[in-house]
């Protein structure tokens, strides 16, 4: 049952509930914005003085892979190559970090990550710090305690932290975000959250039927999604306690949903009695209820500007990029090299949709984007198989795909700039992602 | 049938019995019996009720491949036989039969009292492709089976192509022959065009279906729809040939 996971996921927050090591000094800007100069060194986690065990070793090395997953991909700074650090072990920074050494290597570290995890009565703690190099002093830190199945939430908790405090708050990381998809089950289909990493994967729904097109609110409070009852139906639930929202059931066709960026209200498409779909915007309860397009074409796959004032859509034979102001006026065409897209995403900044699209004779669709006022169309994925869906991370920075490159459905994540895709799901068929928002809060 | 030797010869003795007890002349014209024949014998052998048979078939015209029943009731008889490969029989009852062709069935009882004969036609003919002759005997199903049939779109399109509008045409003649049928009209889209936009997709071509048969003057409380848009292809492979079967209306009768 979707309990289950919001449980998971409560717990998580209760039990990992970060406490501070340092003064929150550190919270101060460190840097205006983030620097191409920004030179960052991941080192390893150790076993804290006395611990011992083949658990916590463990512990240790998902710890250490885990966060350098995380801060390689986080796409904000460089991260110097292991293979020049020093090798002593640190244990006790204060004592352990050699500066002459690490001034050494051929990277100039601006900051080195360093901690301890220990393993006591079944309850796991990392105690872990950012050192600055230049200012050879700690600059901020963070102790995290929980069971030893929470190791990778710790390390992501603490990537996160990393970057929140690098960018100066520009960014809170995404690291501990989730991505709700599609799993598919035999003749089912079932809405599944993971981390963004493609672990902790959960089941959402039990239901046995279709259930389609996942989306987040942007406070991870809810999941919309559509559900076969029996026709497909928008469908609300809640992330925090799994339940079912009151929402009409049309009994006809509806789908795609979308809900606001502020909270209150969701867009989906919906039959009308001319027989065609149309987009509406309710509340989230159904109420006021309004028609937004009105066409005989087919409108389909909304998504909200940021300031909630905007909507893109698809909309035609086969579909085209449309944008309209959110009561459903001045409507205007944006891509109009013809083709067929879908799966447009409106980036968390504003600036971006990122959609997928197949140009005339190309026989896949590859994820592109363009500048939300119309403007050049830039290619984000090449030459293997279909690319499709894009959702964006909370960053804007990395975007979820689905793609059928190897011969099967599956997720795959990237930097929008200068990163191969990473598979993150890997049996089955997996469809739809939907990335969060951010998790973490401070 | 030949009659029997038997037969005729209990004919003969009835003649002779009823001669004999004819009141007013018998005594002038025979002479009377051995005083040890008594007469009593005679009078308490009547003559035997003749038998009675009725044959029905309902129906008494079916297409080839479907069938009918016949119905017999016999009265006198000590047995009763019906041509057609069916052979003896009770007095009473009915068969069912599928004649390839039409065929006159004859039935006939037999009984102490002589026999009678009845006759049914079943008429056969060759099967109506798009209107079976309204038959109580059909199931909805089976009226459904026969007559009802998918059609298709092509790429990217919702609209009635003209070899739809004849498959169309020919589920309304049959909607409208059988009022009691209900339908469910299944939207469904290849796999070249993406989910969201083909799930809205496979709904437009379930309404175009149904349209098209509410324009043909189906009352449209019997038709519903739904869209699986790519969800549930009937054809995996790809190949045009597959993708073209993909893109359907599919009637499932409710």
């Amino acid at each position: 049952m979707p309990v289950k996971t919001a449980c998971f996921l409560l717990l998580a927050f209760l039990s990992v509930q970060p406490s501070l090591l340092t003064q929150e000094s550190s919270r101060v800007t460190l840097f205006p914005k983030p620097s191409e100069d920004l030179i960052l060194a991941v080192g390893d986690v150790q076993a804290a003085p006395g611990g011992a065990g083949t658990e916590l070793a463990t512990a240790v090395e998902t710890f250490n892979r885990v966060l350098w997953d995380d801060l390689s991909f986080a796409g904000f700074f460089t991260i110097a190559g292991r293979g020049f650090y020093p090798p002593a072990p640190i244990v006790r920074p204060e004592t352990d970090i050699d500066y002459e050494a690490w001034n050494a290597i051929p990277f100039k570290v601006s900051f080195l990550t360093v901690g301890t995890v220990s393993l006591s009565r079944n309850v796991l703690r990392a105690e872990v710090s950012v050192y600055d190099m230049k200012q050879r002093k700690r600059a901020f830190g963070k102790a995290y305690t929980g069971d030893p199945g929470q190791i990778r939430t710790m390390a992501h908790y603490w990537a996160d932290e990393i970057v929140y405090q690098l960018t100066a708050g520009t960014s809170r990381g995404i690291a501990s975000s989730r991505i709700a998809y599609v799993a598919r089950k035999g003749n089912a289909k079932e809405i599944h959250t993971m981390d963004y990493d493609g672990h902790n994967s959960r089941a959402f729904t039990h239901g046995g039927s279709l259930n389609l097109f996942p989306h987040w609110a942007p406070d991870n409070s809810k999941l919309a999604f559509v559900s076969y009852r029996p026709k497909p139906e928008i469908t609300i639930y809640s992330y925090l306690d799994g339940s079912r929202l009151p929402f009409p059931m049309f009994n006809t066709f509806a789908s795609s949903p979308a809900i606001s960026p502020d909270g209150s209200e969701v867009i989906f498409a919906l039959r009308t009695p001319r027989g065609d779909p149309d987009l509406f915007i309710s509340r989230l309860d159904g109420s006021n209820r309004r028609n937004i397009t009105n066409n005989p074409a087919i409108d389909s796959s909304p998504t909200w500007s940021p300031s909630g004032r905007q909507i893109a859509y698809i909309s035609g034979m086969p579909g085209q990029i449309h944008i309209c102001d959110a009561d459903g006026s001045n409507v205007r065409r944006i891509v109009k090299e013809g083709g067929d897209a879908d799966g447009v995403a409106w980036s968390p900044d504003g600036k971006w949709l990122a959609f997928h699209w197949k140009p005339r004779r190309s026989p896949n669709y590859e994820i592109f984007v363009v500048d939300s006022t119309g403007g050049t169309i830039r290619q984000l994925t090449s030459g293997g198989g279909s690319n499709e869906y894009p959702t964006w991370a909370p960053d804007g920075r990395h975007l979820a795909f689905q793609s059928n490159r190897t011969g099967s459905w599956q997720i795959y994540t990237m930097l929008l700039e200068g990163s191969e895709p990473r598979r993150i799901t890997h049996s089955g068929n997996n469809t739809s992602p939907s990335w969060s928002g951010y998790f973490r809060r401070d | 049938m030949k009659r029997s030797p038997v037969l005729l010869a209990s004919t003969a003795l009835l003649l002779l019995a009823v001669m004999i007890s004819a009141p007013g002349c018998a005594k002038k014209v025979s002479p009377p019996p051995p005083a040890a024949e008594p007469e009593v014998a005679v009078r308490e052998t009547p003559a035997a009720p003749a038998p009675t048979i009725t044959l029905t078939a309902s129906p008494s015209a079916i297409e080839k491949g479907q069938a009918t029943t016949l119905s017999w009731r016999s009265t006198n008889a000590t047995g009763v036989n019906i041509t057609g490969g069916i052979g003896t029989v009770e007095e009473s009852g009915s068969r069912t039969v599928s004649p390839g062709a039409s065929t006159t069935y004859t039935a006939r009882a037999t009984g102490p009292g002589g026999d009678a004969v009845a006759e049914a036609r079943v008429t056969v003919s060759a099967p109506v492709a798009v209107t079976p002759p309204p038959s109580a005997a059909v199931s909805d199903a089976a009226f459904f089976e026969a007559s009802i049939r998918d059609c298709f779109f092509d790429l990217d399109e919702y609209s009635i192509n003209e070899d739809a509008r004849r498959a169309l045409l020919a589920n309304a003649r049959a909607l409208a022959e059988r009022p009691s049928l209900r339908v469910t009209i299944e939207g469904h889209c290849d796999e070249r065009g993406s989910e969201k936009y083909n799930l809205a997709l496979g709904d437009r071509r379930a309404n175009s279906a149904r349209d098209f048969l509410i324009s043909q003057g189906i009352d449209s409380s019997r038709i519903d729809t739904i869209s699986y848009g790519e969800e549930r292809p009937f054809c995996e492979e790809q190949s045009e040939e597959c993708w073209q079967l993909n893109r359907r209306a599919h009637f499932v009768m409710r």
